[in-house]
């Protein structure tokens, strides 16, 4: 068998074993096209949307929760709900987001769902991350990843994601890594012939015949590309500030990263705690805590990235909702309607998107929670066409429903 | 032949392929840069198309080694996802799966069945253990392996008792001690025990039962998760009626998901929840959310002791918060009161059909890799029995026909460190090194996951840590380590030939793929001291071959 039988040979077997089955009619957009850098922020968990997007203006938001609501703006409490629109409010926590809301730069989406969802987290993750009933498809981001040209021809990483491991929405991407800290991120310097080591390492690698292969060369690639990029260093533009936390560090890092045009256009990070059964605290507790880390750094990511030329979009999600009404234990159990949060300047930022099914006991979906809307697919689908110039919508979110949605500017 | 592969090696302009054009303009650009490790990327490359070559010769085969699997090559090159003509681009999805479409890793078929069993029971075989295992025989061995209490230990407990002096103490004495002491004993008992056990099988059994009556140690307090986890540990081979109940009656189960907190009067359904959804039936076990609120109520009373008692934290239950009648769970009705309410929903939940296939899938991929056969799914019921038998369920997954079909595993960052000190005959002196500078940072710490599923055991999950991963093994065997190094005198004296038998036998059970052989003795050429011979053990540690199991 000559070498280049034994090439063909083999890549029809790499291909009948790597591909999915639709990429055969995926027609990939005309290179150089221009589309935003997305962060996802997954709140895992199951944030409260009725804190995140207060409907101070009606009452039984009140009466369903006597202990844990947001009081009425002009009721004179320092933890009085700010109000957008006479209706909704943002809690004091996304004090610093008002500006940007007010910008035309940051909007919610209230009552965010799907037909037939679960109040499993797990369920629900999965659902959300992979979307698709393929789990051997990979997950959504992935699949756009698959998808599209890079963005950055020269650059080696698409995708980064801060996580502890590889999050199942970009399960089975090429080109991304996966770190805490990027600053970290690189091989030992411990022995003597370090590199002529690294080189073997590579050259064990590049035959096995086994998926951890591109994680190894990916990881490399990445090594080498962030040792050029000074994250520790890094000065924020526009007198932003970062808080010293997770979401604080990943957006810091993000900026510059976006900012030093690597190539990552795909940015993941997951923030944990949103699953506030006992004490919630939504002006005073644990979920004003997180959502005052969500909400400031978000704002010092908005003020940093203003002066760039970098386009981008936020959006923020979490598998569900939680139960309108307050439990035992001050708070509250799954439900089924969310909240999404949108920012970027190709964001229709400045409103509240979705329609409010009110929380008359009738209107409660199964009795007890916020009835969704607005099917969280539509938010996607509308980012995937307007905002990152993706032609294969459906290869990403199969069988997404269709609507005539203004979540985003056309780009 | 050798001097061929070195050749393609060499000379990546020679390769075809697009993945490797772009693979190649990349790893020009890295050379250039000179980047400290910027060869790994070249090498693959490289490398990637010298399979030709490789397949092609014929290695001078290591003593006692086995011969290759020629369907190593060329399969599942997988990194570039390219097939040329069509509009694909090489940033194409991995493959794999988990479940029943497992993640591709061809090239380890082990070929040995009683070495086979040995890497799934064990976290890492010594050549003790396959001494032992030889002598006595696949199913005696595993016979010894699940009556821990056979097995003669005292060695490794007196290191347990060392680093965790009060792992037998009462609830009492544990409450009155402070919370960080407590905490390292917990630790430490896990890791010491996981590396140095003899009772590698007990070790394995616990992680997965630990993973999967999770509770994490930001919310339960030290105490409580040491007596949870000695609880959980004595019953790793009994029944699972019996596994259920016990994480049921415990401060630890009802602190982590938020029991104490439903009432008669207000309930709260966290518990509720995943007593259905991970504990038993699992998701699509056949429940509604009704059944979810009818369970919430027949578990409400169910709490722990008030804090100030000597006993705080403690799981007790209050008949005042009980919220007396009848329940209706998945159409079976629970006419009883008080506790014994709850205590008969375990009781029907721990053998419900729904339960035993749960379990039975779990622990089959949790050693096999994948999910039961039908075959194999109808011998797990048999096994059942009334109360769960875990041994009866464990000679079936764990079968030598079962075993012989198993898929390879990717470790799970624990799985690797646990099994490559144990190899290696590390004596750890300094518990918080392997905890802090290891567990921690490969994200895999005992007690420290967020959510109460457990840690996945997953490839594509832990894939992302592979930077993390080849430090690791790298650092154990340097300087830099904050451990006791491998002895490596011994190979110092040894021709190349005989240095891969011998990592290959150490960590390899003498079934290092021809290739891999080939690669470490090409490193070794020429080297020779003490740092030579262990970098040349990290790189063999490195390989996928090490990775996986």
């Amino acid at each position: 068998m000559s070498r280049r039988q034994f090439l063909t040979g083999a890549s029809t077997l790499a291909a009948g074993l790597v591909l999915p089955t639709w990429v055969p009619s995926v027609a990939f957009a005309s290179s150089g096209s221009i589309r935003d850098a997305l962060i996802v922020i997954y709140l895992r968990g199951g944030a409260d949307g009725l804190t995140f997007c207060v409907p101070h203006g009606d009452a039984n938001y009140y009466s369903l929760r006597p202990t844990i609501s947001v009081p009425q703006p002009g009721s004179g409490l320092p933890s009085a709900a700010i109000d957008l629109n006479g209706f909704y409010g943002l809690p004091p926590a996304f004090q610093a987001l008002k500006e940007v809301y007010d910008n035309g730069h940051f909007g919610l989406i209230q009552a965010v769902g799907r037909p037939n969802w679960t109040r499993s987290h797990f369920e629900a993750q999965k659902i959300m991350d992979v979307e698709t009933d393929e789990v051997s498809q990979g997950g959504w981001l992935a699949r756009h990843l698959a998808t599209t040209q890079p963005l950055n021809a020269e650059g080696s990483i698409r995708a980064i994601a801060y996580a502890d491991a590889v999050p199942r929405a970009l399960s089975r991407a090429q080109q991304i890594v996966v770190t805490r800290n990027p600053e970290d991120y690189r091989f030992n310097n411990i022995f003597s012939n370090q590199e002529e080591l690294n080189q073997a390492v590579g050259r064990m690698y590049a035959l096995v015949a086994d998926d951890t292969r591109p994680y190894v060369r990916d990881a490399q690639r990445a090594a080498i590309a962030f040792a050029n990029i000074n994250f520790g260093g890094y000065i924020p533009s526009g007198g932003a500030f970062y808080g010293e936390s997770q979401i604080g560090n990943s957006l810091k890092y993000s900026a510059a990263l976006l900012k030093s045009s690597v190539g990552v256009e795909l940015i993941h990070m997951d923030a944990y705690g949103w699953d506030t059964h006992v004490e919630q605290g939504s002006t005073d507790g644990e979920l004003h805590q997180n959502m005052l880390d969500l909400g400031s750094n978000l704002a010092a990511f908005y003020k940093d990235m203003a002066g760039s030329n970098v386009n981008y979009t936020v959006i923020v999600m979490s598998e569900f909702g939680r139960q309108v009404k307050e439990n035992g234990g001050k708070g509250t159990d799954h439900g089924t309607a969310g909240c999404m949060l949108m920012m970027g300047p190709g964001v229709n930022g400045g409103q509240i998107h979705g329609t409010w099914p009110g929380l008359q006991q009738a209107n409660l979906f199964e009795g007890v929670d916020l009835k969704p809307t607005t099917d969280y697919r539509l938010v996607l689908r509308e980012l995937l066409t307007k905002r990152l110039q993706n032609p294969n919508v459906q290869a990403v979110i199969p069988n997404a429903p269709t609507g005539n949605t203004n979540f985003f500017k056309a780009a | 032949m050798l001097s061929r592969l070195v050749e393609d090696v060499l000379n990546p302009s020679d390769l075809d392929g697009p993945e490797n054009s772009q693979d190649q303009s990349n790893s020009r650009k890295i050379s250039r840069r000179g980047a400290l490790a910027g060869g790994l990327v070249a090498a693959m490359s490289a490398v990637a198309g010298a399979a030709n070559a490789q397949s092609r010769m014929t290695p001078q085969r290591a003593p006692g080694s086995r011969p290759p699997n020629n369907n190593g090559f060329g399969g599942g090159v997988s990194g570039g996802g390219v097939s040329s003509g069509s509009a694909v681009y090489s940033g194409g999805l991995v493959s794999g799966g988990s479940g029943n479409n497992p993640a591709v890793n061809t090239q380890r078929t082990w070929q040995d069945a009683d070495l086979k069993l040995l890497r799934r029971i064990n976290y890492g075989p010594t050549p003790a253990d396959v001494a032992e295992l030889k002598a006595i025989g696949y199913t005696a061995y595993l016979e010894k392996q699940m009556n821990p209490a056979s097995i003669e230990d005292t060695a490794c407990e007196a290191r347990v008792q060392q680093f965790s002096p009060y792992l037998y103490d009462t609830f009492v004495t544990l409450n009155q001690q402070p919370w960080w002491s407590i905490t390292g004993n917990w630790n430490d008992a896990v890791i010491v025990r996981s590396i140095y056990s003899k009772r590698q099988l007990q070790q394995r059994m616990l992680e997965f039962w630990m993973d999967h009556f999770y509770v994490d140690s930001v919310k339960v307090p030290g105490p409580v998760i040491l007596d949870y986890y000695r609880s959980i540990s004595q019953e790793c081979f009994g029944t699972f009626r019996e596994l259920l109940k016990r994480s049921a009656n415990h401060g630890a189960m009802m602190i982590y998901l938020d029991n104490l907190f439903s009432t008669a009067t207000l309930i709260n359904v966290n518990y509720a929840r995943e007593i259905l959804e991970l504990h038993t039936v699992g998701v699509n076990g056949g429940y509604t959310e009704a059944d979810i609120y009818q369970v919430a109520d027949a578990f409400t009373g169910w709490s722990v002791v008030e804090d100030g008692n000597p006993n705080e934290n403690e799981f007790v239950f209050k008949p005042s918060l009980h919220m007396p009648g009848t329940r209706t769970i998945m159409q079976k009705s629970f006419p009883q009161s008080g506790k014994a309410q709850g205590d008969a929903v375990l009781d029907w939940l721990a053998t419900h059909p729904s339960t035993i296939k749960y379990i039975g899938n779990k622990l089959t991929r949790f050693f096999l890799g994948k999910d039961a056969s039908p075959a194999l799914m109808s011998k797990i019921q048999s096994a059942w029995g009334a109360n769960g038998d875990i041994k009866a369920v464990l000679r079936e997954i764990l079968s030598r026909t079962e075993i012989i079909n198993s898929v390879p595993k990717f470790k799970r960052p624990n799985h690797l460190v646990y099994g490559s000190i144990r190899q290696l005959g590390l004596n750890l002196t300094y518990i918080s090194g392997i905890y802090s500078g290891h567990l921690v940072k490969m994200n895999m710490a005992p007690f420290k996951w967020f959510q109460p599923d457990g840690y996945p055991d997953a490839f594509e999950y832990w894939a992302g840590g592979m930077v993390r991963r080849i430090r690791f093994v790298q650092e154990i065997n340097s300087n830099s380590g904050l451990i006791q190094l491998m002895d490596v005198s011994a190979m110092l004296s040894m021709d190349d030939a005989a240095r891969v038998t011998e990592i290959n036998s150490r960590l390899f059970l003498g079934e290092l793929p021809v290739t891999d052989q080939v690669w470490i003795r090409r490193y070794l050429k020429g080297k020779s001291g003490h740092e030579a011979m262990r970098s040349a053990i990290s790189l063999a540690m490195a390989g996928s071959s090490y990775q996986w199991y």
